[in-house]
């Protein structure tokens, strides 16, 4: 008797006469863009702790599931405390500003510049805390990455890049050099937006007077793509750059330093490199710079499908039942999206992210030819009826805000099979929709 | 001309009088309110020509305040939403009410006062 609190159990179906009654520690892979409930993972044959056959209590399963509440306990726990740091330290920062500005009467040089000071302090306790919370809500069991078909050249334009808060004593120049024939990426692009930011910011921090910033992407074995991100910076030691990843480095003075202002934005980039499913490394030298280098994983519209198609599966044969495809699209009949579409899509996008359950997926919309299709696969009925009633209201907004004319190009379609090869065809179906009218020869 | 007047609803006593300071040296008439209730008497008081809300307080969260004055013709007053909230489904919640103008603690008071004349802007135009 499975107990129903885990969301997932193996893969592999456990046959009747193995005796362990604990939920299996493995489910979905690393990399699905979200967290697993365990800290195990199947191996390569597929077998995972469920397979233990052993007594009650005793699995290592248990251990496994403990081990997990609390992390998310713990990332809760964060996460609240983080939010609620924001009040006074905003109290804070703006007394301090106010008095500095003179708004509370004349103040003297010397005043001003060790208001001066308390102030720069309170921005770095505000940065930190950004990236405490950032972390923590990554970390906590309800966060989702929103993969998409990303072109990485147009992603790192360089005016996506730069700071308004850049320090002015230091001259920073960047050099963007990613190619955008490049195939896609599958990424979330503001994380990984996000994660390069960290890597530059931290470039800057650690560095002289000047320093030039390179960015550059490529294509790896593997269907992956590698993105590079090279300073002319101070560089680490060996022993900082060989346990920069290492949860409890307790290195040299200068390591500690280091580590202790990089420490949460590299966390957060290792954090987001993770859930892409990707590969972090580092080369660095003293005084030589630092390169970092993150791999992740190439747009591949059939295996992300086929990956879903699997997940989804392992999710309603846990649940018993089947699962559905919701398949709608947002288009004009001009032709292009307009602007206010645009804003429209991706409300809908956040909205859909939101009311999606821990069992669905939305695949990443197809934008080909002036209409958009949502593509999800959910379990429960009530999630159709939700899906359709927003798109509803988008379409409403849209008519009385711009007058633009809406056309639905296939409504929400419930598709209930429990037949998995039913499905499966189904899907090849709403595949070759879906990505096959864009790639022409990639269709197979 | 007659000074613009902004509400300010925050149930923090302290980022209250930090926004009424600012907002007094950059020109404006400031009324305040603690809770949503106060905020919602205030609107139909004072007629303020913006008003600033904190997202959480007691006694009608900022939502419950523009439910409130529907009947009032509330949809034609700029708002803020000023919050320690960067949940996204807050931003959503918030686009699907109108509201475009949403700041997050904490936040940089050049922004919050762009922000405002922006606001106060728009309605000018006649385009809120």
């Amino acid at each position: 008797m499975t107990e129903r609190s885990t969301r997932r159990s193996a893969g592999t179906v456990v046959p009747t006469g193995s005796v362990c009654t604990c939920e299996s520690a493995a489910g979905g892979r690393k990399g699905n863009g979200r967290k697993n409930n365990a800290a195990a993972n199947p191996d390569r044959n597929g077998r995972s702790d469920s397979d233990t056959t052993a007594t009650n209590g005793s699995c290592r399963s248990n251990l496994d599931r403990a081990r997990t509440r609390a992390r998310r306990e713990q990332a809760d726990f964060l996460a609240n405390l983080s939010h609620d740091l924001r009040s006074p330290l905003t109290s804070l920062r703006e007394f301090v500003s106010i008095v500095e500005e003179g708004l509370a009467g004349p103040i003297s040089d010397q005043q001003r510049e060790y208001l001066g000071i308390a102030l720069r302090n309170a921005d770095a306790i505000a940065e930190m805390m950004e990236h405490l919370l950032v972390l923590t809500r990554m970390q906590q069991e309800s966060f989702r990455l929103d993969r998409r078909r990303v072109n990485l050249a147009e992603l790192f334009q360089d005016d996506t890049l730069p700071h308004e808060d850049r320090p002015k004593e230091k001259d920073v120049s960047f050099n963007v050099n990613v190619d955008p024939g490049l195939p896609d990426a599958y990424a979330d692009p503001d994380r990984l937006l996000e994660a390069v930011r960290n890597l530059v910011d931290n470039a800057i921090k650690y560095s002289g007077d000047a320093v030039t910033i390179t960015i550059e992407a490529a294509e790896t074995r593997g269907s992956m793509l590698e993105i590079r991100v090279r300073d002319t910076g101070h560089g680490m030691d060996a022993d900082t750059r060989r346990n920069l990843f290492v949860r409890s480095y307790r290195g040299s003075q200068a390591g500690r330093k280091m580590l202790g202002g990089l420490g949460l934005g590299l966390s957060i980039v290792k954090e987001i490199v993770d859930l892409h499913g990707g590969r972090i490394r580092v080369r660095s030298q003293i005084n030589e710079g630092t390169e970092f280098r993150l791999t992740l994983p190439q747009f591949d519209a059939k295996r992300i499908l086929t990956e879903s198609l699997d997940e989804m599966w392992q999710a309603a044969d846990e649940r018993g039942g089947g699962f559905a495809f919701v398949h709608a699209g947002i288009k004009e009949s001009q032709g292009a999206l307009s602007p206010s579409t645009e804003e429209a899509v991706s409300l809908v996008r956040q909205v859909l992210r939101k009311t999606l359950g821990p069992d669905d997926i939305l695949l990443p919309e197809d934008d080909a030819g002036g209409a958009v299709r949502f593509v999800l696969m959910v379990g429960k009925s009530s999630v159709t009826a939700t899906v359709r009633r927003l798109l509803r209201t988008v379409e409403e907004r849209l008519k009385m805000q711009s007058g633009t004319y809406v056309e639905w190009e296939s409504g929400p379609t419930w598709l209930h099979s429990e037949n998995f090869n039913h499905l499966k065809e189904m899907a090849d179906v709403i595949f070759h929709q879906w990505c096959c009218a864009r790639e022409g020869k990639d269709a197979a | 001309m007659r000074r613009k007047k902004v509400l300010v609803a925050d149930d923090d006593r302290d980022i209250v009088l930090a926004l009424k300071i600012r907002l007094e040296a950059a020109g404006y008439e400031i009324v305040t309110a603690m809770d949503g209730k106060e905020a919602v008497e205030s609107i139909r008081q004072e007629k303020p020509d913006l008003a600033i809300l904190d997202i959480n307080m007691p006694e009608g969260n900022a939502f419950a305040v523009l439910d409130e004055l529907r009947d009032d013709g509330i949809e034609k007053l700029p708002v803020i939403f000023l919050t320690a909230d960067t949940q996204e489904k807050s931003q959503v919640k918030a686009f699907h009410r109108g509201i475009r103008h949403y700041l997050t603690k904490p936040y940089d008071p050049k922004t919050l006062l762009v922000l405002i004349e922006h606001a106060l802007d728009e309605k000018r135009r006649g385009a809120a």
